[in-house]
């Protein structure tokens, strides 16, 4: 009857939010610049080993020998995480486009020009003898990095859907079928991308000249900022990892219904993170106590609801065989972090004995890391790991070597064990019918 | 025979992989038992059935957002 209520009432909102195509966009868009950021995360990682790490124990020679990888990894950084925003603005674009059913190259491109014109083209730079000038034609990495972010976001989404709505009213140059295919679709394109790129130059132009100020620092100010100060209280963590779990509970995918959150706002500050620690060198410095990856590292380890601990408490309490046995095939694939496995064998699913701990244990290990985090016993978290990093290894890569991360990751597992020993021991007197 | 398991919207399932009618695989509806629904296939690779069953699914708007797993029986 509650499954009944659930389909009837709670999955088409849920599905609604989830298939939202501006909200897949963003999803897909996040999800696509995945190499980037990870290639960004491994040169700062990398420069961690060979030149934060010797620098503490004053081993400098290794850092001479390194200084080749040093210098490689820094122009990968300037490629990737120092210019993501740009990244970004086109493949926002892409997706947007795609979602719109027109072409996504064109769309790709409008955003990322959309984006450059939104960027204001002057800094102030210091000279040797202590003044400033003002330079024009420059692209400050300051606008380019993580936090144009969301300028990236809602300029590439302005520019795209007028874009993609002129292209769906056919406000487009027509060219004989004789044509080639890329020379239609590139001149179709001519007239929707000329008034989604005067559209944002006139804003952009507008704010310079009525307001003195420019679109990048009113998204700044007040979009950006509000909603990653936001994330950061432990309130907003706790609703989105308890939400998560209660999504996936019911049979939804709570990390893809919640990507726009969960990718749009905590991978931005993970981003920031990254390039704080790459200028400063420094963990005291970081800016944003959680991020993306500290759900992964701290609470998610072997998956949603800390199911790796689930695994280690059923081969230690279970008396069943059929639990131990789908614990024996779970194990493997659940020291990368993929539980479909245990979470479908056992069930979880829809199991009224496994409610409690798949969405308490979660929750109780975030709080734990998040006063961790927030007090100092370990660095935020600040590099992109990949999400099949074995658990405690996650922690260890993601905080650039931190032994106390790994230990608190550690510490995190037993505090899981413990709990779901509780409920395994509970569903040995339990006949779970099916 | 494979199993797609998922705890919500299984008519639905069902009625997705029994009427789809592509070239590469056809599904047939066996029986439902918990969450657990067992579909016959017609062709001998069990991963190519899978991976099928799979996309049909996620192509729907609620499939997108579904928490599903589909193995061999």
């Amino acid at each position: 009857m509650f499954t009944s209520w659930m389909e009837e009432k709670f999955v088409p909102v849920a599905a609604k939010i989830g298939s939202q195509k501006h909200l897949v966009a963003i999803r897909d868009a996040f999800i696509s610049i995945m190499p980037i950021t990870m290639a960004g995360s491994i040169a700062v990682l990398l420069n961690a080993i060979v030149r934060d790490l010797p620098a503490k124990f004053e081993l400098n020679g290794i850092t001479e020998a390194f200084q080749w990888l040093i210098g490689i990894n820094g122009n990968v950084w300037w490629g990737t995480l120092a210019t993501l925003s740009m990244v970004f603005a086109f493949a926002i674009g892409y997706q947007l486009s795609k979602a719109y059913d027109t072409n996504p190259l064109a769309g790709g491109l409008i955003s990322f020009a959309s984006f450059i014109i939104a960027t204001p083209q002057s800094t102030v730079v210091a000279l040797e003898d202590g003044t400033t000038i003002g330079a024009w034609g420059n692209l400050a990495v300051g606008y380019l990095d993580a936090k144009g972010l969301f300028t990236a976001l809602i300029v590439g989404f302005i520019a795209t859907i007028i874009y993609a709505k002129m292209m769906k009213k056919n406000i487009t140059i027509k060219l004989p079928e004789q044509v080639p295919p890329a020379v239609s679709k590139a001149f179709a394109a001519i007239i929707p991308g000329v008034t989604a790129m005067y559209a944002i130059g006139l804003i952009t132009w507008a704010l310079d000249k009525f307001a003195g100020t420019s679109l990048y620092a009113l998204i700044l100010e007040y979009v950006q900022m509000p909603f990653l100060s936001m994330s950061q209280g432990l309130g907003s963590v706790i609703i989105i990892t308890a939400c998560v779990s209660i999504f996936w509970f019911f049979g939804l995918h709570g990390s893809n219904v919640l990507a726009p959150v969960l990718d749009g706002i905590y991978k931005t500050a993970l981003a920031e993170n990254t390039n704080i620690y790459n200028a400063t060198q420094s963990i005291s410095e970081l800016k944003y106590i959680w991020t993306r990856g500290s759900f992964d590292a701290y609470a998610w380890m072997g998956g949603a609801g800390c199911t790796i601990a689930l695994i280690i408490a059923i081969f230690i309490f279970s008396k069943r065989e059929e639990t131990r046995a789908v614990a024996k095939l779970s194990a493997p694939m659940g020291l990368f972090n993929i539980n479909e496995p245990v979470v479908f064998g056992l069930p979880i699913v829809l199991n009224p004995v496994y409610l409690i701990p798949w969405v308490l244990v979660p929750t109780v290990l975030v709080i734990i890391a998040y006063v961790a985090t927030s007090i100092g016993l370990v660095p935020p978290v600040f590099l992109e790991v990949p999400w099949v990093m074995p658990p405690v290894l996650y922690a260890w890569f993601a905080t650039g070597f931190s032994f106390s991360a790994a230990l608190l990751a550690l510490f995190n597992l037993a505090v899981g064990i413990a709990i779901w020993s509780v409920f395994v021991i509970i569903a040995n007197r339990v006949e779970i019918k099916e | 025979m494979i199993c797609v398991s998922c705890p919500i919207k299984q008519d639905f399932i069902i009625e997705q992989l029994e009427k789809y009618e592509g070239e590469d695989c056809q599904f047939k509806f066996v029986e439902k038992k918990g969450i657990k629904m067992k579909f016959s296939v017609n062709i001998e690779d069990k991963e190519k059935a899978i991976a099928a069953a799979k996309r049909i699914i996620k192509a729907t708007e609620i499939g997108s957002v579904l928490y599903f797993q589909v193995t061999e029986e």
